[in-house]
């Protein structure tokens, strides 16, 4: 061994500056005071000075600290509480006493126990102290390192079993640990006994390859991963020091993990907060984890999060810290707000309690909310997002020449109760419920078609629709409902398309493993699959019928263990239901009851992302700890209103359509530009693919006709997707063969800007003999006239007078005055203003 | 491993021989390193005594490239400057290597100028972005000194190949092992002597040697590698070849005079552990393979290399010899068991019937068939050279790691803990042999005494009688442990 080893000092560690006193607040002469804090390990972040102040009050946790071996320690986290609530972390500036340093010591930002006995931890800051009581016992006790809750965590926690290292199916060089350590039975013999013992050496354990590799003292494919300073170092050199045990059958197992303080609120400068992570155990211990967990950040851009839990804050705004200890997961909000230099509230008007939540948010993060949008913006919205079409002229002047104070929320009402409301949610239903001729054939596909679009013009409760879909069974003629178990065929795609659509959650990944980056376990996953096992499906003799029962037996087994596994409910556990009929309702039943901590959400957050252009929660079906909604409260009051109303569907659509929110201009201003899901301002977006050729067909008044169905019939009404359609293919029309929303592609791509030059579609309904702009031309209206009509159909508004004059311009140059025409219309069905909604 | 006290007088005696080029400045700069290692007085009093010596200094040792500078970049520089990783695109895994430079232009290595060479000036900057070893504790001071006299004197090569891996020119005397050993080792690999009374098992950094009527220590054999995974008895009863290795660094396989308890020869190096060795039937040749894929045959007398077939995609882990020492069978992590032909070198069969790591393989009598034992739990029976699937065994629930002829039957070992007896036509199931408590890994026929050992593990042996399947006796073949895994 190389006894020259020289202390270096890190180079990334960070001088912490620390002023004391009323330095900011200039009312104070004293001088800053710089501490350089060596117990520091901040890694990459960019660390700003503490500033003390003078804090109302001073609060440490945990408030008493328990310590039952001489191996535990516990972090202690300082914050400062000041006039108007505003919080701050102040650990690092606090000193911190020992009233016996025979049973206890702090020492680098931790407690540590030294003796039996009790004593008291003074914690110091900004002339407040804080006294914690400390008990240590069983200081003797011989307590060997856990392989699963110490080795197997540090492994984590360095990314050795990640999915892009020795965690992917087949490990990385002859390697492989089970992702995120799911398998402990499977790493135990990898770790211990894989290739002779050949990664662990117990007489020399500094000698182990566990170590040799990841400090690149012996080649290593993932480069240097470890340091000899790191606590993963020193957890894996002792468990293998201590002969590689694995734990005893009967060790308590992890219950909880809890992390403090929780939430939190920082206000520039204060940016940066400790986290310490707490682990249950079933014992009625606990024990503080935080050098074993591992820490991540939802959005690097507005936080980081260091190894060790160190949060810092980089710009307003909002991310949620997701710290993981082997299968325990658990999510802390943080939100830092600051001073925008010029930013005055604008009372922007509140039409309701949503503009209340949204404008609550906007202010604290220090957004404007956009004007209200125009009278045409307004309408031309509303129809595409309520009815998925654009407006009849007479209806667009009728609605602008109204002189009625109210006619938005008159328009909204009409626009509710009109039979495309329910054709176009229908669309997007039949999307979510992968209606497709191959799935469940053309007549299955029509009959389920009308059973959706019949639920949403009865406005049938969402709960019961849930309900209808998950317990169907018979004939899929006769109950179309039963078509959803023949879209969804095996009892893995129930679970995972029922999780999707009615609790946000993409429970697929927990199939085969843990879910990375959720609380999602194997065991989950297998719960949920059993609830519909016993499901079977036979063809009728009749075309395209399906016959779909319940069976008296069968169990799901788990893939893991081998062994059969009951229905258990998620965050529920097990179900002691073996009445066959009765196992779907009751996963309904319990999905549907108003304490379900996700239908309601996920349903409202459908509705709002439907007509808003982004979910409250994005993706709109991921919903999980780690991407937390924009605007919490808001997804709550939603979800509480729908409730409120029995699940009324278009209540909730008429609260947010009517919202000042809704109605905002898609300008931004200067304090709300870079804001992109905090609903400040209206978000542009491309129209969909059936959206767009009705709006086509519509403003050329050329419909569009699909083989087999009748003459008019509109895109945003087909009962199943086009295959043979180019241009609703070009524009993303999903195939619907997931139950994802993203199937829907709202990317654009050259072969659309194509379509839209010079694609056929467009041109044979320009050439039209019987289009709109040569019908008025038969009838002998002039081009002013022509032009105002072309622009009423597609824009909702008349032209503006330069619009108007470069319009006449050009026709006036032109010999031939129907191709002129043409080209006047195709250049506005070019124009962004016809091609977004906005 | 050195003891401090140890250690430092190594220091001083070095710093003696090789500081000549250090003024007055670099030894205080040597006195503060000592102070900040041991500072004892008496530390600081030979320091004293150094720079009087410094002074005067003008004695010069030859430094050694294979001796002294070779083993510093073996354990601080290949595993990043290598074949494996190359940093920067600057390897010195060889001598000729070290002298051409990567990424950065200027010489690594101008002879005779310590100072103008990029690679002392690098593991002495105060610039720790640059500094090598990378984000690693800086070299010792003794290190340090090493390298630049050696480059000062000339940076001359005093080995016999320049493009020869470093990590195989290094001379190894291994460090002996432990007098007890606090915790049991696996017993990776045995053999009965072929005609004495005596049980040779993998120890650490040693062959231990154990009386196999009554489990009692003979003799140990030191100077072996960190592990050994394979013992092979020359014909002669005279010699034993052992293969082994350091896990992930190098490998290597040993000759062995049993009567002196020593190393006679090192028969080759390399870069990963040799996990198979095998003589022919005369013992004229021995094959070796391991981590690095390579098969190569050796000849017992000259010690020359005859063959190397690199066909193999993953480790190799087992080897043998068909009865006609024409033919040799391999098998591999690759999934796959293959023959060569051994005079050529070429591929005779490969078969991958197994679907999974295949473990061992051994030919039959008559060369015929080739049984192999897998990752799928099973045995397979498969003839050469057509590799076709002719009978196949279960009954082990895990993994199957080690077969044996043994008079006429096959046997098998397996992380079932379990080993067991099949016939060789049929693969029928004849006996199983349970009562080990771990992975069974190892296994050695004494046919003298029909007696077949299993090794564990957990460190324990167990002897079986093979007539009534009973055990005959169970021990630790570990100094210090008994079987009870007590400390004793």
């Amino acid at each position: 061994m190389n006894g020259f080893e020289l202390q270096r000092v890190s180079a990334r560690l960070i001088v912490f500056a620390v002023c004391l006193g009323q330095w900011l607040l200039a009312a104070g002469p004293t001088a800053p005071v710089l501490i350089a804090a060596d117990w520091l390990q901040a890694g990459d972040l960019d660390l700003k000075t503490i500033v003390v102040g003078q804090p109302e009050q001073i609060m440490v946790h945990p408030e008493r600290i328990v310590l039952r071996s001489n191996r535990l320690s516990m972090h202690v986290i300082v914050t400062g509480v000041y006039e108007g609530g505003d919080v701050q972390d102040l650990t690092r500036a606090a000193s911190f006493s020992s009233s016996d340093e025979s049973v206890m010591q702090w020492e680098a930002g931790v407690v540590k126990s030294r003796g039996n006995g009790q004593a008291i931890l003074v914690v110091t800051v900004a002339d407040q102290s804080v006294e914690i009581p400390v008990t240590v016992s069983d200081f003797e006790r011989p307590m060997p390192q856990s392989f699963q809750f110490e080795t197997l965590a540090v492994v984590t926690k360095n990314g050795c079993n990640s999915g892009a290292c020795h965690g992917s199916p087949s490990g990385k060089g002859g390697f492989r640990l089970s992702l995120l350590a799911y398998d402990a039975e499977l790493d135990k013999e990898t770790l211990i006994r894989e290739a002779f013992g050949r990664r662990t050496n117990t007489l020399e354990p500094k000698k182990s390859l566990l170590l040799q590799k990841p400090l690149m003292k012996v080649s290593h494919g993932g480069g240097k991963r470890l340091r000899i300073s790191d606590t993963a170092y020193k957890v894996l050199e002792g468990w293998i020091r201590e002969g590689c045990q694995v734990d005893p059958e009967d060790a308590p197992q992890c219950v909880k993990l809890e992390v403090l303080p929780g939430d939190r609120l920082l206000r520039f400068p204060a940016h940066s907060q400790q986290l310490v992570a707490l682990a249950h155990f079933s014992d009625g211990t606990t024990r503080d984890v935080t050098g074993l967990a591992k820490f991540s950040s939802s959005d690097t851009q507005v936080a980081s999060v260091a190894v060790d839990g160190l949060v810092a804050g980089h710009v307003r705004g909002q991310a949620a810290i997701l710290v993981r200890f082997l299968e325990k997961v658990e999510t802390v909000v943080f939100t830092f707000v600051e001073d925008i230099e010029g930013f005055k509230w604008n009372d922007s008007p509140e039409n309701n309690f949503i503009d209340t939540f949204v404008n609550n948010k906007l202010n604290q993060l220090q957004y404007l909310p956009s004007e209200l949008c125009t009278d045409d913006e307004f309408m031309r919205r509303l129809y595409l997002d309520v009815l998925g079409i654009l407006p009849a002229i007479d209806e667009v002047q009728a609605f602008l020449d109204n002189p009625a104070k109210d006619k938005r929320e008159q328009l909204i009402e009409v626009v509710l109760q009109r039979p495309e409301y329910a054709k176009f949610w229908a669309l997007r239903w039949g999307d979510l419920l992968k209606l497709n001729e191959k799935k469940v054939t053309a007549e299955g596909m029509h009959k389920y078609y009308e059973w959706i679009v019949r639920s949403f013009a009865e406005n049938v409760p969402f709960d019961q629709f849930c309900r209808d879909l998950l317990t169907a069974e018979g004939s899929t003629y006769h109950v179309p409902a039963a078509n959803f178990y023949r879209t969804a065929e095996t009892v893995d795609s129930c679970a995972e398309t029922s999780a999707q659509l009615f609790m946000g959650v993409r429970i697929q990944c927990a199939k085969c493993h843990n879910h990375p980056f959720e609380r999602w376990t194997q065991n989950d996953y297998v719960g949920l699959t059993a609830f519909f096992n016993r499901i079977n499906r036979k063809q009728s003799g009749r075309t395209g019928e399906m016959v779909v029962w319940t069976g008296r037996r069968g169990e799901v087994s788990h893939p893991r263990t081998g062994e059969s596994a009951p229905p258990s409910l998620p965050l529920t556990g097990f179900v002691d239901e073996n009445d066959t009929r009765r196992r779907r309702a009751i996963f309904a039943e319990w999905l549907t009851a108003d304490d379900n901590p996700f239908f309601s959400k996920v349903a409202v957050n459908r509705i709002w992302a439907h007509v808003m252009g982004r979910g409250i929660v994005e993706p709109v079906d991921d919903f999980r700890d780690s991407n937390p909604p924009s605007n919490v409260g808001l997804l709550e009051a939603l979800a509480k209103d729908f409730r409120k109303n029995g699940y009324d569907q278009k209540h909730v659509l008429g609260m947010i359509l009517k919202s000042h929110t809704y109605q905002r201009s898609s300008q931004p201003n200067e304090f709300n530009q870079d804001d992109e899901k905090l609903f400040s301002h209206c978000r542009v977006r491309l129209l969909g693919a059936e959206q767009l050729l009705d709006a086509i067909c519509h403003m050329t008044s050329v419909p569009e006709n699909f083989d087999k169905l009748p003459a008019g019939t509109l895109a945003t009404q087909l009962p199943g997707p086009r295959t043979n359609h180019e241009f609703l293919k070009v524009f993303g029309q999903p195939e619907r063969e997931t139950a994802c929303a993203c199937e829907r592609s709202n990317d654009s791509n050259l072969s659309q800007a194509l379509a839209l030059f010079n694609g056929p579609l467009i041109h044979g309904k320009l050439k039209d003999e019987s289009n709109r702009f040569r019908q008025l031309i038969a009838s002998e209206k002039s081009n002013d006239e022509v032009v105002s009509q072309l622009y009423l159909a597609a824009l909702c508004r008349p032209p503006y007078p330069d619009e108007m004059k470069s319009a006449i311009d050009y026709l006036d140059k032109k010999e031939d005055r129907v191709e002129a025409m043409e080209d006047v219309c195709w250049a506005l069905l070019n124009t962004n203003e016809f091609l977004f909604q906005h | 491993m050195l003891g401090a006290f140890e250690h430092q007088r190594v220091l001083v005696s070095t710093l003696k021989r090789k500081a000549f080029s250090v003024d007055r400045k670099s030894a205080r700069k040597v006195c503060r390193v000592l102070q900040r290692i041991g500072a004892s007085l008496w530390c600081v009093t030979i320091c004293c005594g150094i720079q009087l010596s410094v002074c005067q200094a003008d004695e010069e040792t030859k430094i050694s490239f294979v001796k002294d500078v070779a083993p510093i970049m073996v354990e601080h520089c290949v595993a990043c400057h290598g074949s494996k990783a190359s940093k920067s695109n600057y390897r010195l895994d060889t001598f000729e290597n070290l002298l051409v430079a990567g990424d950065f232009e200027a010489d690594p290595v101008v002879p005779g100028d310590a100072a103008g060479s990029e690679l002392y000036r690098l593991a002495i900057t105060d610039d720790e972005a640059e500094r090598m070893p990378y984000e690693g504790a800086i070299l010792s001071e003794v290190e340090l000194r090493t390298i630049e006299s050696w480059i000062n004197q000339g940076a001359e090569f005093d080995g016999e190949d320049r493009a020869l891996a470093l990590v195989e020119m290094l001379i190894v005397q291994h460090p002996s092992s432990p007098e007890k050993y606090k915790a049991p080792v696996p017993i990776t690999a045995l053999a009965f002597h072929p005609e004495k009374d005596e049980l040779f098992a993998a120890g650490y950094h040693e062959i231990t040697v154990w009386n196999p009527e009554e489990g009692a220590l003979l003799r140990r054999i030191g100077d072996v590698a960190e592990r050994t995974y394979a013992i092979a008895f020359h014909p002669d009863g005279k010699r034993l070849a052992v293969a082994g290795g350091a896990p992930g660094q190098r490998g290597e396989v040993r000759l062995i005079d049993d009567e002196k308890s020593s190393t006679t020869t090192t028969v080759f190096t390399c870069d990963g552990v040799v996990l198979a060795i095998a003589f022919d039937s005369e013992g004229k040749r021995l094959a070796a393979a391991g981590e690095d894929r390579t098969i190569r045959i050796f000849d017992v007398a000259t010690g020359k290399q005859e063959q190397e077939i690199e066909n193999h995609a993953d480790w190799v882990l087992a080897l043998d010899w068909s009865s006609d020492d024409k033919q040799i069978v391999s098998t591999s992590r690759d999934k796959t068991a293959k023959v060569f032909e051994v005079e050529s070198g070429n591929l005779v069969a490969t078969y991958a019937g197994h679907s999974a790591t295949v473990f061992d393989a051994v030919f039959s009598p008559d060369d015929k068939h080739v049984y192999s034992a897998g990752g799928d739990d099973k045995i397979h029976m498969w003839n050469v050279p057509e590799a076709k699937k002719q009978k196949e065994a279960g009954g082990h629930g895990q993994d199957v790691l080690k077969l044996l002829l043994v008079d006429g039957n096959l046997a098998s070992a397996s992380a079932d803990r379990t080993a067991r007896r099949f016939d060789l036509g049929e693969l029928k199931e004849l006996t199983v042999l349970k009562d080990h408590s771990d992975w069974i890994c190892a296994l050695a026929y004494d046919s003298r005494k029909k007696r077949l050992a299993s090794g564990c593990f957990d460190g324990n042996v167990r002897t079986w009688n093979l007539e009534t399947s009973e055990p005959v006796l169970s021990f630790a073949a570990v100094p210090g442990i008994t079987a009870e895994g007590e400390t004793q």
